[in-house]
Parts: structure tokens; sequence; C-alpha cells
């Protein structure tokens, strides 16, 4: 084949650019404002704390809120029919005692009474309800809103269920919850951990993801 | 590193009254889907959804709610649709979270919380007892009743990352 001149090649200009964008823009992605930052998901049934760690050092300069997606099991077989599920930051709380935080709930379980449950001073906040190995993975959704601000107290809510199957098991756990709570705290938040009223351990399949909101 | 995500998958705004809205064709490149629906009924109607066509008595469910002056609950594995929400007369809203969509290790759980000013407020919690992905989303009264959603209801889908 030929060797062409590139004066013969047919373009009108012979403009050269220096840079690969070639006279166009830089594409800068826009943040949606609703990021995902970390997943954990159980590859044993061990666990009975889940941790997620320097929160302020890595997040508190982008993000104004963070929100939980969790879908819990206890490894438990047999030991209770619904356990709650706690929330607690900066390693206050858990077993350790307290009263740093208030919480409040709305709940109605397949069997009793739909009621609500109010603890001005605890040790931890709850978030859901869960069940035992019998039980499907109980599903929660949590917000926890300003938690680097220094000047407030951290406020959280949740909506957390669920639906077990019928047959033999004729919907026994069952739940659905509304839960609020306040870690009475102007720290900014460094962790937050999630762990079981009743010390089950998480089963192996257990996933809790974290996600960041920017501020406009 | 961090991952945008709330990406919008799919919306429907009706143009005229409907018996019923499906989202077909969802991608299983996501861990949850949110649907978002605002809108009215034709009268004060109970909301559900059906996943991939499924039309058994396949979802369990549980709710509670109340309406200012009395409370109401209730729990079920009999019907052939999810639970998903009422809706009435006067503009409604309702987000139901349908976690782990995608995960064929887990069935799907559906959380969801909604209602109408002049109605009542619920939240429910219900599962499709089936651990394939989902890939379709059909939307309609629980007695699929025809054309209840009213004219200018909006029905979005949202992919959440993980």
């Amino acid at each position: 084949m030929p060797i062409k001149r590139l004066s013969q090649s047919g373009l009108l200009t012979f403009e050269k650019y220096s840079s690969m964008l070639a006279g166009n823009s830089a594409y800068i992605p826009v943040a949606t404002g609703y990021e995902w930052l970390e997943t954990q998901t159980l590859s044993n049934s061990t666990t009975s704390v889940v941790t997620f760690s320097n929160l302020n050092s890595t997040y508190g300069s982008t993000y104004q809120h963070l929100a939980f997606r969790i879908r819990a099991r206890g490894a438990d077989a047999n030991t209770g029919i619904v356990t709650a599920v706690r929330m607690y930051m900066n390693g206050v709380g858990g077993d350790g005692g307290g009263s740093s935080y208030s919480t409040h709930l709305m709940r109605w379980f397949n069997t009793g009474t739909f009621t609500s449950e109010g603890y001005a001073d605890a040790p931890y906040g709850f978030v859901g309800l869960a069940t035992a190995q019998f039980g499907d993975y109980a599903a929660m959704t949590i917000d926890l809103l300003d938690p680097f601000e220094t000047t407030k107290f951290k406020t959280f809510k949740s909506l957390a269920g669920v639906a077990e199957t019928g047959g033999s098991n004729n919907l026994r756990g069952s739940n659905i919850a509304l839960l609020s709570g306040l870690f009475k705290s102007t720290n900014a938040v460094t962790s937050v951990s999630f762990q079981f009223n009743a010390g089950w351990n998480f089963q192996e399949g257990s996933r809790f993801s974290m996600y960041g909101l920017r501020a406009a | 590193m961090p991952t945008s995500t709330w990406a919008a998958l799919a919306n429907t705004t009706l143009g005229a009254a409907a018996t019923s809205v499906t989202f077909s064709s969802i991608p299983n490149t996501y861990q949850d889907l949110v649907l978002v629906i605002a809108g009215t009924t034709d009268v004060a109607r109970t909301i559900g959804y059906r996943l991939n066509g499924d039309s058994t008595a396949n979802y369990p469910y549980i709710y509670m709610g109340g309406n200012g002056t009395s409370t109401d609950s209730g729990a079920s594995n009999s019907l052939t649709l999810g639970l998903l929400t009422r809706m009435g007369t006067v503009q409604s809203t309702t987000t139901a979270h349908f976690m782990d969509y995608s995960d064929t290790s887990k069935t799907t759980m559906v959380l969801s919380r909604g209602g109408a000013s002049n109605e009542l407020l619920r939240a429910h919690a219900s599962r499709w007892g089936n651990s394939n992905a989902v890939t379709s989303i059909y939307i309609a009264t629980l007695d699929i009743n025809a054309n209840a959603f009213q004219s200018g209801t909006t029905f979005s889908l949202y992919g959440i990352v993980s």
C-alpha cells in the first residue's frame, strides 16, 4: 500500500493538540449525593458485633449523614423467637452499660398486641427486630443524621421488619417496627456497631451496607 | 472508593387511569431496589405487588398502622400479592425497599411505608418466597380493580448499589 501524505488526507486543518482532550472540556462525574461506602457480608456465623470504624477520619469531611441497609439473622437455634438489634456508636454502649441513648419503637409481632416501647436512658439504641435460624433475614433501613457534627446529639431512625414463612412456622417471628434513637453525645461518630440484644451471633450471609449522604 | 448510587432505573407517570403498572427487564446489577409511588386511586385501596409474574400465594406479610383514631395491624400468608401500601383519593406517597432482590442466596424482603392523609398510615414487611433474582415488578390493587390508579400517579424505580 503506498504511503499517503497527511496533506493529501482530506483534512481541512492541521490543528495540533497538546492535550488528549483535544479542545473538549474534561468530564467530571457529578456526585449524586447518596453514595455507597462499605459493605460487610459475613462469611461465618461466629460474629456477634459488626462495626464500621474510622468513620470521622474517612468520611467526616465529605458526608453530612450516614445510612445503613441491613439483612440480618441470628445464628442461634431455638433460643428465642424475636430479639432486638442494637446500634451504638464510638464503642459506647453494647454490653458496656451506660445511659448514653434514648430509644423508642412502635412494633407489632404476629402474636401479641400492637405496642410501643420507650427507654429514656439506655446503653444503646434499637434499630430492628430479628429472628434466629428458622427465620428469614430481617431487613432494616436506618438513617443516622449529622454523625460528624460536634454541636449536636446524634439522631437515628429505622424502618425494620421480617415476614416469615407460612407452613409449619405459621408466620412465627414475623414483625414490623418503626424505631428511633438519640445518642446523647456531641462527639463526632468514629464507629458504628450492631449487635443482637439476646447476645446471638449473626448468621453467615448477614449483610451490613453503609452509605454517605452529602450536604448540598 | 465511594460509589454513587440511587440510580434512576425507570419512571412511569400515568396519562390516564390504569389497572396496573409493570416494571420489567430489571437488571440484576444492584443490591436493592427502591420503588416510590406518588398519586391517587379512585377510592381508598390496598396496593400490592407481584414479582416475576408469580401469582401464587407466595407473599407472607405483616403490617401496622393507624388513622389517628384507631390502630390497625394484620399478618397473613394467603395472598397472591405482597402488601405494599394504602392509597386514597387524596395525594399519597409510598416508599418501598426491595432488599436483596438480586441475591439468589436470600429471598427478597420488602419494607414499605406510606399512606394517604385522608386515609391512614402504614408500615409493611412482606417477602417473596422465592430466591430467584427479581426481573419484573407488577403493581396493582389487591383486588386488581380496573383503572384504580388515577392519571398523574407516578411510579419511580431506583437501584441501590452495595
